[in-house]
């Protein structure tokens, strides 16, 4: 597979098409972080879409040493935040049943899933933005510290701490509606 | 990377959740290909206002009369800068790893003449990071394009002081510190440069006239 560096080259060399193949490797994965991230769909596809324009526009000054998944990453934390502060609305965490491409085991028991989805949104939008970022970024997209570090701006001591908290507070908020 | 999952199972099942894939409108990609292709094509990478240390070494050649002075003046900075390198009072010593610095200092200035006609004042301008657990550290700033390389700075092995000592015109100059190739962290005693989203975390200057 050509990396995407090099795609990033012949993009840069004028040939605007080869940026599709970035947009294939990147914008379904990136749509699912950002619903989590900004609360809602049509925001998130939004948030999406002007990271990559943006990152269009600021091609030349990608360094092929960082990742172009996680510089892009940058870029779209930057944004959401930007959505957040705005203060829009925080719904629809999790995708509609019919947009979310569910395992088969899960659609024995849609209602009971729907529910619990729910619960599970709720509880995420409990934590404060920063926690739901760390957490999200390690645990769901799987980036390690100091990769969240390059991609926020925050210290490692303060990322662990956060992710710490987010962990101990969604357990609590989760155990809680369990037991009701 | 990690795979680990944190504790029981409602949390467990939380993460699974959400790693699930989502279906995205392919229209959503058409839209979006089609405004690229409307839009500017995007800005050449920025040129390197500090070149390496051979092409330096040459400037600083130049600068002696070994060769006909035909430099530029980004070329004539850097020389200026390692021809020029001064030493600083020693910070004390630490034993975190964790990343600290002392801001960075400006500490002399030179003078170079820029094409045979147009006379800059530089400023000889430290930086310095105190990193004992790191393996490499490297300065980037809008004075080298932010190449992230290019501007190796040197380990003092008794504190694990990291130090590079650059001459600078004087205005106002964004940098950060590139820890192992892969952090970008500001400047600890710096002063945070404003937030950008295209931009890694990074500290500004100002390099008085």
């Amino acid at each position: 597979m050509e990396s995407d560096a090099a795609v990033v080259k012949r993009v840069l060399n004028g040939e605007v098409e080869a940026f599709s193949i970035l947009v294939e490797r990147y914008f379904d994965h990136y749509v699912r972080f950002a619903i989590h991230l900004v609360g809602n769909r049509e925001d998130a596809e939004e948030v999406v879409q002007d990271t990559f324009l943006r990152a269009y526009r600021a091609l030349g000054r990608y360094e092929e040493r960082e990742r172009f998944g996680a510089w892009l990453l940058r870029i779209l934390v930057n944004r959401a935040r930007t959505v957040s502060a705005i203060g829009r609305r925080r719904e629809k965490m999790f995708p509609d049943q019919a947009d979310a491409v569910l395992p088969e085991t899960a659609l024995a028991h849609p209602e009971e899933r729907a529910a619990l989805r729910e619960e599970m949104a709720r509880a995420l939008d409990q934590l404060g933005r920063d926690q739901r970022e760390a957490f999200l970024l390690h645990y769901v997209e799987g980036l390690s510290y100091e990769e969240i570090a390059a991609v926020t701006g925050s210290g490692i001591s303060a990322l662990k701490m956060r992710v710490k908290r987010s962990c101990e507070r969604l357990r609590e908020i989760l155990q809680g509606v369990n037991r009701v | 990377m990690s795979d680990r999952l944190p504790g029981p199972d409602p949390l467990a099942m939380l993460i699974t959740e959400l790693r699930e894939p989502v279906a995205v409108d392919p229209a959503s990609k058409c839209r979006l290909m089609d405004l690229i292709r409307e839009a500017p094509a995007p800005a050449a990478p920025p040129v390197r206002l500090v070149p390496n240390r051979s092409r330096a070494l040459a400037a600083i050649r130049r600068m002696r009369g070994d060769a006909p002075r035909t430099a530029s003046a980004s070329t004539l900075a850097t020389a200026a800068g390692i021809a020029l390198v001064m030493l600083v009072g020693m910070q004390d010593r630490v034993d975190t790893g964790a990343p600290r610095s002392r801001r960075a200092v400006v500490i002399g200035d030179s003078v170079a003449s820029v094409a045979s006609a147009i006379r800059d004042t530089l400023r000889i301008v430290q930086f310095m990071l105190t990193a004992p657990a790191a393996s490499r550290v490297a300065l980037a700033g809008d004075f080298n394009g932010w190449d992230p390389r290019e501007i190796e700075m040197a380990r003092d092995s008794r504190d694990g002081r990291w130090a590079v000592t650059l001459a600078l015109a004087p205005g106002r100059h964004s940098y950060a510190y590139v820890v192992d190739d892969t952090q970008w962290v500001r400047d600890p005693a710096g002063m945070a440069a404003e937030p950008n989203d295209l931009a890694p975390p990074r500290s500004v200057i100002t390099v008085p006239r």
